[in-house]
């Protein structure tokens, strides 16, 4: 277990640091974990591996509350890949997912920005990308930490 | 579909065919879902090369909840009468 692991759930158990909620509504500070992420993902498109203990969507969810901007969420094995979108979008299209499935990725999950439930369904594009996975479900979040599971068509 | 629209199925209907909507209708829209949630909502049925480039989140039409007291709740949105209400 990392440093970082350890850091995370405690901060957040006793002053609310890096819960989502918390950020969003209060102008709670990220986590230092959540911090060291914001730094190596400074603008659109940043993109970072960490070990899958270092980063989960919970944190996603922050870092948009934190940022107003989406995040993406990779994982294969024992490594994550992050991705830093913009407000209404990320750079992945079909061709790049299906780039990450052959490479053995699967997609844990990404952020919409907003406050409620209508901000949690499925874009077109999300569908769309989710086809090129070999998984069936994948999960968004948004930046009150909520979240909901959204699969393929059927 | 999601298991826990199959679970609330008879509920649904209920509600459904109380409130003037098309339960027909509501079983064919997406459904997102955690525990206690289901969403119901309109997403187009082609595909988007795109992918998460255009990433707007497609209109919800029904919240469902199952609140700590066990009793199902519903929310309509702007968009409910446009795809789930019945054409008399």
């Amino acid at each position: 277990m990392s440093i970082h692991s350890i850091d995370m759930p405690i901060e957040q158990r006793n002053t609310g640091k890096g819960n989502p909620n918390a950020v969003l509504m209060f102008g709670v500070e990220l986590n230092n974990r959540q911090k060291m992420l914001l730094e190596k993902l400074p603008e659109f498109d940043s993109r970072i591996i960490v070990s899958r203990s270092s980063v989960n969507m919970t944190d996603l969810a922050a870092l948009t509350a934190y940022t107003g901007d989406e995040f993406a969420m990779f994982t294969k094995g024992n490594e994550r890949l992050i991705i830093r979108g913009g407000k209404t979008n990320v750079n992945i299209d079909t061709a790049q997912a299906k780039v990450l499935a052959n490479e053995g990725y699967r997609w844990s999950g990404h952020t919409h920005p907003g406050l409620n439930y209508n901000c949690l369904t499925a874009s077109l594009g999300d569908k769309t990308v989710l086809k090129c996975f070999p998984q069936k479900t994948s999960v968004i979040y948004n930046s009150k930490g909520q979240y909901l599971t959204f699969s393929k068509e059927e | 579909m999601c298991k826990l629209f199959d679970d609330w199925k008879k509920e649904i209907r209920e509600y459904c065919e109380n409130n003037g909507l098309s339960f027909e209708a509501a079983e064919k829209l997406s459904q997102s879902w955690n525990k206690t949630t289901i969403v119901l909502y309109h997403c187009e049925s082609q595909n988007s090369d795109s992918g998460l480039l255009n990433d707007e989140p497609s209109p919800m039409v029904l919240l469902i909840r199952r609140e700590k007291n066990g009793r199902l709740t519903f929310e309509q949105t702007e968009h409910t009468d446009k795809y789930l209400k019945k054409v008399s």
